[in-house]
């Protein structure tokens, strides 16, 4: 960068006598006019001062002094040049009443053909005198439009042919567009959206961005943003660029939606801009405009990826990628901890590439694997690298392999699916620390009998099929019934041997109870007895047996000794239990007709014993009922 | 033919029989063929069709575990093998496989005690059938002492120490026998047989995704709503929603 400043002129003056004398000419000549105007200085820079053809040098001249500037620089003919105002800055500043005031005014040249060539000087008017800025030489190349120049402070610019021609912006004073470097492409493919704010007149604030709708896709900015200087029809803009990668995630048709940009530019009114026709105040009081700008929507053709030759292990992964892999250590011991490290590195979205599925590894006790992803942007392209991160555990000694691991994925650019794959890893392990692997992967404590040269496990898998099992259904659990009748019957013998107890211990503690119970069972015997005699015509048996029935049964039931009972105590007794008249008269009746057979034997008709056994019965039965009659009562 | 129709529908009854025992043999025949060439899909599908056809013993579930780990599908391994544990809870080799099986699923430690394991493992170590047929002879045993106990009128100290053994004998049996019922109606247990089950924060697609839980977790089940499973990772204390389809119930 070369500068010059008209107030050093004399800078290189040399010796001391030909200063005095310089100084002392102009006191002469000037007068106080000259004293007037000391205090300008007008200097001119010309940046880069070695361009190609069609390239741009930016001319800038700047006016400082301590009064009101008033006049314009005037530009010697240039006629090698191309000239085009980019307009003026100016800033003033009140001290002690006194102004001081800089005014910057920027051409842009653009060298019509190669050579060396002088700018200036540059001279301005003001207060009666002409101020004037030293020759800038500038070097011209030959060859063809060189790419724009950079603008100090920006990033590199595009190279030629780069920038599309924007169409239909003629005269306008700023505006912006997106474009695309490809409008049909497959899912994660990338797209790179460029996004460009052409301006020729000064901005006032600081541009609202709204970038455009990108429903559908997956974006990543591509910085840096680049600021340049380029031609639209002839006329000069600058430019700021930002780009960014958009991965479709699906198939179909999608739309980048409008970008926008609200600008406060100078207000030049309808006239259109032109630089030079504005008086030097309009700008510097001017309040601005605000200028909304849109961009066209953008229509992209999103292919699905081809189902013919998709790997089966294929996860989605598109782009170009290789893969590498690595163990943290070549020895181990069982039981420690190695890491299987495989890194996916390439272009392409690498935030989307799909999980790396870890061959089932034999011997080793597998942990999750944890992934991580590095994305770089460089040149304008996505690129970077996914790490995934298996933790292993050996659990037997010897020399484990990891095997061959495969990774495919989409190339868009060949259309094809691709494998990229790394050899096995190998992993020598020795015996843990006083311990040994077991089958199921336990430790086992060591002994000397593990430290011999004993078995080794080589390979460690689920056990095998079972084979020897009838193949029927298993037996029925049992049913209901079953259960209900193994948990209920129990208590119903239990209650059953408690009263059976009971009622023995009875009879053995109540001798009255018992002559009760036996009471009927006795009477009965005789009676059999009795019916026996009848039958055999023996006649004093069959009433002594009757007789014995009767006083017997009747004794028994009402407590009184069998042995020594007579016919009044038992009368007396029935009557005390609410026996009847004519029971009692029957019965006594009976009683003697028996001690009547057995102590005065005789003939008896057959009819008469057969009549007293039925009558024996008869009354044994009233009084068997009236007995259980009176014991409940 | 009416008054004889009874004796054939009983002959074809005894004639079906066999031939149900031949075809579940073949099947078991071409399952275990299927899995010794590396047919683990055909294997699978085998020892699941012979489940369904009512073999549904523990070896079956074993060797449908088996064909289906094989076949890479660690979360339908895993609930087979848990099926087979429950009817067989004492196999040592479903115990194997179905512990070298979860060693593909990362689990977070229990945090259950080594006592509380101990007790867990010696509950479940017998199937709950067996484990009331236990209590039941013990009861009857019991009640058989007792019932000599009342009729008898020499009280022995042998029938004494007997009948206090015998109730000492069914109190652990009834107690032994609760302990699994109530293990076993305490909580629902499911195994995640999808590849990486998403769990929401509510049964449906429109609730945030809270956490994803890898293929043959096992996880409890605590409710269902429509299409959607409530679980819990008690390990971690975890619960959200998953789909039912993501998760395999144990019976």
């Amino acid at each position: 960068m070369l500068g010059f400043t008209g107030v050093r002129m004399d800078r290189e003056a040399g010796p001391l006598v030909r200063k005095i004398l310089s100084a002392a000419l102009a006191a002469v000549a000037l007068g106080a006019a000259a004293a007037r105007a000391q205090d300008i200085s007008v200097s001119a820079q010309a940046d880069p001062t070695q361009v190609g053809v069609g390239e741009t040098i930016t001319l800038v001249v700047t006016v400082q002094g301590k009064t009101n500037i008033s006049g314009e620089p005037v530009l010697p003919d240039l006629p090698d040049f191309q000239v085009y105002g980019a307009g003026r800055s100016s800033n003033f500043t009140f001290v002690n009443g006194q102004v001081s005031s800089s005014l910057q005014f920027t051409y842009m040249l653009v060298p019509k053909r190669a050579g060396n060539f002088t700018i200036g000087p540059i001279t301005l008017a003001q207060g009666g005198m002409t101020y004037s800025t030293a020759p800038i030489a500038v070097q011209v190349g030959g060859g063809g439009p060189a790419p724009a120049a950079p603008v100090p402070g920006a990033g590199q610019a595009p190279a030629p042919g780069q920038i599309p021609v924007p169409q239909g912006h003629e005269n306008e004073g700023a505006f912006i567009t997106t474009t695309v470097d490809r409008r049909e492409v497959y899912v994660n493919e990338p797209v790179t959206l460029t996004f460009r704010f052409y301006t020729r007149v000064p901005v006032l604030s600081q541009p609202q961005y709204t970038p455009p709708d990108l429903t559908g896709f997956w974006s990543e900015d591509l910085p840096p943003q680049r600021q340049f200087v380029t031609r639209v029809n002839g006329a000069e803009y600058n430019v700021t660029e930002i780009q960014s990668a958009l991965f479709p995630t699906s198939a179909g048709r999608l739309t980048i939606g409008s970008a926008r940009l609200v600008v406060q530019v100078a207000d030049f009114g309808r006239r259109g801009f032109d630089p030079f026709d504005d008086p030097f105040f309009r700008s510097f009081f001017s309040r601005g405009q605000s200028v909304t700008l849109t961009t066209q929507p953008i229509s992209i053709t999103v292919k699905p990826l081809p189902t013919t030759g998709r790997p089966p292990e294929f996860t989605g992964t598109v782009g170009k990628w290789s893969l590498s892999a690595g163990l943290d250590r070549r020895q181990a011991k069982v039981g420690e901890a190695v890491t299987l490290e495989v890194r996916i590195s390439g272009e392409g979205n690498v935030k989307a590439v799909g999980k790396l599925e870890v061959p089932v590894l034999t011997g080793f006790k597998v942990y999750d694997t944890i992934s991580s992803s590095e994305v770089k942007k460089t040149s304008g392209r996505v690129q970077g690298v996914k790490v995934f991160r298996t933790l292993l555990r050996p659990e037997v000694t010897g020399t484990l392999t990891v095997p061959p691991l495969k990774y495919s994925y989409f190339d868009p650019r060949s259309g094809r699916y691709e494998q990229v794959a790394v050899p096995a890893l190998s992993l020598e392990v020795g015996p843990g620390e006083g311990a040994a692997a077991s089958p199921g992967g336990a430790v086992l404590p060591a002994g000397p009998a593990l430290s011999a040269p004993g078995v080794r496990m080589v390979s460690q898998d689920i056990r095998y099929l079972k084979t020897e099992f009838p193949v029927v259904p298993p037996p029925r659990p049992w049913p209901a019934w079953v259960w209900l009748a193994g948990f209920g019957l129990p208590p119903l013998g239990l209650l059953a041997a408690w009263a059976w107890r009971r009622h023995r211990d009875r009879l053995e503690t109540d001798p009255v109870f018992a002559r009760r119970l036996a009471a009927a069972r006795n009477a009965r015997q005789a009676l059999s007895q009795a019916r026996t005699a009848r039958q055999h015509h023996r006649t004093a048996e069959f009433y002594a047996a009757l007789s014995q029935a009767l006083t017997g049964y009747l004794a028994d039931q009402l407590g009184l000794s069998r042995a020594g009972v007579t016919q009044r105590e038992l009368l007396r007794s029935l009557a005390a239990a609410g026996a009847g008249e004519p029971a009692r008269s029957d019965l006594a009746a009976l009683l003697e007709e028996c001690d009547l057979a057995r102590f005065a034997p005789g003939e008896r008709a057959a009819d008469d014993l057969l009549r007293h056994e039925h009558q024996a019965e008869t009354l044994l039965t009233e009084f068997g009922n009236l007995l259980r009659k009176e014991k409940r009562a | 033919m009416r008054r004889t129709l009874p004796f054939w529908l009983l002959l074809l009854v005894l004639a079906a029989a066999p031939t149900r025992a031949q075809d579940a043999r073949s099947l078991a025949a071409q399952a275990r063929a299927a899995y010794d060439r590396g047919d683990f899909a055909a294997a699978s599908a085998a020892y699941a069709e012979l489940a369904a056809q009512g073999v549904d013993r523990a070896e079956v579930y074993y060797n449908l575990g088996n064909a289906e780990f094989k076949a890479g599908r660690i979360g339908r391994a895993v609930a087979a093998y848990r099926r087979a544990l429950k009817r067989a809870p004492s196999d040592e080799d479903i115990r194997y496989n179905l512990n070298y099986v979860r060693g593909y699923v990362r689990q977070a430690p229990d945090r259950i005690g080594p006592l509380a394991r101990l007790a867990g493992a010696a509950v479940t170590r017998v199937p709950g059938e067996t484990l009331a047929r236990m209590a039941l002879a013990a009861y009857l045993f019991l009640a058989a002492l007792a019932g000599a106990w009342l009729l008898t009128r020499d009280r022995t100290a042998w029938l004494r120490w007997t009948l206090a053994a015998a109730v000492g004998l069914f109190l652990l049996a009834a107690g032994w026998t609760t302990a699994r019922l109530l293990l076993d109606r305490s909580a629902r247990w499911g195994v995640v047989v999808s590849a990486q089950a998403e769990a929401r924060n509510g049964p449906s697609a429109e609730y945030q995704v809270g956490f994803v839980i890898p293929e043959g977790r096992e996880v409890r089940l605590l409710g269902r709503e429509g299409e959607w499973v409530a679980v819990g990772l008690p390990a971690e204390g975890y619960k959200g929603w998953v789909r039912a389809s993501d998760v395999l119930a144990d019976e």
